[in-house]
């Protein structure tokens, strides 16, 4: 019997080791099983926690919306200008297409350089561009009949692939067209 | 082996036998419920975060929409009719009913800041003696929490050289949502 | 003696561990399946929840400053049910615009539990509308400064014809351009709406409609309107709900009203402008005050009408 339960004992050994050995080593068999569970549940556990810890965290950055580009552009055309023409101050899209046409203000000014220097401050007011800034840079461009009025507003730098215009702002004014382009750049 | 180290070892097989399995199952129970607990922290994490993205999303479209409502949009009072343009007398008049409007837009705060032209480089609150060319700042739902706004044009009917004249402003209307649950 | 002892060993032979084994097991097992029930209706709720939010953020566009109609659709992955439905009560000034939705899941409708409300939204709809598309489109309310846009939800599978309509609602009509509106050439099912007292078709709502105004009849309720934009909700709503909107629609009115008196204060002494408006403003504020079912629209309309012409000959002072 007792050369049985050696055998017996011995099946799974590639190796021979005295019997004590052998029965030390099977008494302590469900501890290491137990010691070895417990590892693999706290690994996962680490896993898992970070993990969601990952998940949770939201970081959006803040991105510049299409529709506020185009905001900008409908409420900068509805500013009143200090060009007074025929008794009534111009907005900015009467200005450009008195601009277009070379007129001056009553005050004798010129309409374009009204509306050069309108659409410079609103611009900078608006939008700070800069290296260090959000905005990379910004561009305003304005045509009417296909001829630049005044020189493109621009700010800051643009090699940032990443940008945000108006979809293109058409107005008509008897039998002029004009085209305003602003293009934000961050 | 002696016959008693090998009895006294069976009588204690059954007992490390119950051990194992008790641990074994404390083991499974435990990890069952990580998984759980992971799968719900997504869950209400996608949920937050699509609440979120819904009130943001809602703020977004309400900064605009506001301006278009009839509380606050020009209408045809400065000519044709206008969009993202602001009746800078009338809000200040809403001002004073704006306690019937606390929970009306669903945002936790509106204001809106005369961007230009404006000489003043501290904040100054609006009041009805002051504005608009001595303040930059009406406070019409005060709040913290995120800021999403919009351009908006304010326009004030105005006296010069005794004639009643239309002038617009440049301004950003920015609503306030709550962001987090 | 010994043998004895030995047949009777034990009467269960069953190992402890597996007693242990099998009580936690089925323990856990209970319980996984309760937490997945539980899970499986909180998911449920909070897709109902998502869905109703998301249609209200969906109808902002739909309100602008501008008078023409706009439309949008409304596309679910899944079949939908829209309840809507009014709430207004004694101290609540706006009232609330409830939303609720409820989507095919494992062939059930589930009872819609959450309810989205919103104070600035006016819609109509039957209730429920059920598709997995639905038609929204607006309309401005003006009465005689804007007071808000009303919106219908029209679910894409059902078909509504229109019978003698008037001119300028079949303009309407023809500006919306739905595809499940029809104006002759009506689908059977379709859902009859008879312009005209006299006509021998099946009609499941009646307008009586002259130069703008008169009332809806629909399952016996008659629906008191002024203008297209109150109509159109007479005719895709019940009278409880158009009834619980009209009054909203009106306390909002009040409001504006008042705000507008008092720019009318500031504007006269600023601008020196007429005060002859302010009078009707205040007549018109006294009228709203005593409001109470869409039979009191006409008389209100009369004011309105009034007020719009004064604005209107108001010049460099128009309010609105």
């Amino acid at each position: 019997m007792k050369e049985n339960l050696i055998k017996k004992n011995k099946r799974a050994q590639d190796h021979k080791i005295s019997k004590r050995d052998f029965y030390l080593l099977s008494s302590k068999t469900g501890q290491d099983e137990m010691v070895g569970f417990g590892l693999i549940i706290i690994v996962m556990a680490v896993i898992i926690i970070a993990f969601v810890a990952v998940m949770v965290n939201n970081n959006k950055e803040n991105e510049i919306e299409n529709y506020e580009v185009n905001a900008f552009v409908q409420s900068t055309l509805q500013y009143t200008t200090i060009c007074k023409m025929n008794g009534v101050y111009l907005d900015v899209s009467d200005l450009i297409f008195e601009c277009g046409n070379n007129a001056k203000c009553e005050n004798q000014r010129e309409s374009c350089a009204v509306l050069k220097g309108t659409l410079e401050d609103i611009t900078s007011r608006s939008w700070t561009a800069g290296e260090e800034e959000y905005v990379k840079g910004y561009k305003f461009t304005i045509v009417v009949d296909s001829r630049e009025i005044i020189i493109p507003i621009i700010e800051g730098s643009f090699d940032s692939k990443n940008y945000r215009d108006n979809p293109i702002t058409e107005l008509t004014k008897k039998s002029s067209k004009a085209e305003i382009y602003f293009t934000v750049y961050y | 082996m002696s016959i008693m180290v090998k009895r006294s070892l069976l009588k204690k097989s059954g007992q490390i036998k119950i051990n194992q399995m008790a641990f074994m199952l404390i083991g499974v129970t435990i990890f069952i419920a990580l998984v759980g607990m992971f799968a719900l922290n997504l869950r209400l994490s996608y949920l937050k975060q699509t609440a979120s993205e819904s009130e943001e999303q809602n703020a977004y479209l309400l900064a605009s929409k506001i301006a278009n409502s009839p509380e606050f949009s020009c209408g045809e009072a400065f000519g044709e009719k206008r969009s993202n343009c602001i009746d800078l007398d009338k809000v200040m008049m809403l001002k004073e009913k704006i306690k019937e409007y606390e929970s009306f837009w669903g945002v936790s705060g509106i204001e809106i800041r005369i961007l230009y032209p404006t000489s003043i480089r501290e904040e100054i609150e609006c009041n009805l003696n002051n504005y608009p060319a001595k303040c930059n700042l009406i406070t019409i739902l005060p709040s913290k929490g995120f800021d999403k706004g919009t351009f908006v044009a304010l326009c004030k009917k105005e006296l010069k050289e005794d004639e009643i004249v239309d002038v617009c402003r440049l301004g950003k209307i920015f609503i306030r949502y709550k962001g987090e649950y | 003696m010994r043998k004895v002892v030995k047949n009777k060993k034990g009467d269960l032979d069953i190992p402890f561990g597996l007693i242990f084994a099998i009580l936690a097991g089925t323990a856990i097992l209970v319980f996984a399946i309760v937490a997945a029930t539980k899970l499986k209706n909180i998911e449920i709720t909070a897709q109902e929840g998502e869905t109703s939010k998301t249609i209200g953020v969906l109808m902002n566009p739909l309100e602008s400053s501008f008078e023409e109609l706009k439309k949008v659709v409304i596309i679910n992955s899944k079949r939908t049910r829209i309840y809507t439905s009014c709430e207004i009560k004694p101290n609540d000034i706006f009232g609330k615009q409830i939303i609720q939705t409820s989507q095919l899941t494992y062939g059930k409708w589930p009872e819609p539990e959450l309810e989205v409300k919103f104070e600035n939204k006016y819609m109509f709809s039957e209730s429920p509308a059920e598709a997995k598309k639905f038609y929204v489109f607006s309309e401005p309310f003006e009465f005689p400064f804007k007071v808000g846009d009303l919106i219908y939800i029209v679910s894409s599978e059902k078909h509504y014809c229109f019978l003698n309509t008037p001119n300028d609602v079949e303009e309407s009509l023809e500006f919306i351009n739905l595809s499940n509106f029809h104006t002759s050439e009506c689908p059977e099912e379709s859902t009859n709406i008879c312009f005209r007292t006299t006509t021998s078709q099946k009609c499941d709502i009646r307008v009586y409609y002259s130069e703008g105004s008169g009332y809806v009849l629909k399952e016996g309720e008659r629906m008191y309107f002024q203008g297209e934009a109150l109509m159109f909700a007479g005719i895709f709503s019940d009278s409880k709900t158009y009834e619980c909107q009209i009054k909203r629609l009106i306390n909002r009115t009040k409001i504006l009203n008042e705000i507008y008196l008092n720019k009318e204060s500031k504007m006269s002494q600023e601008l020196l402008c007429g005060a002859s408006i302010r009078g009707d403003l205040i007549v018109f504020d006294n009228f709203l005050d005593q409001y109470s079912t869409s039979q009191d629209l006409s008389a209100l309309k009369v004011l309105s009408d009034d007020l719009s012409i004064e604005n209107e000959y108001g010049g460099k002072c128009q309010l609105w």
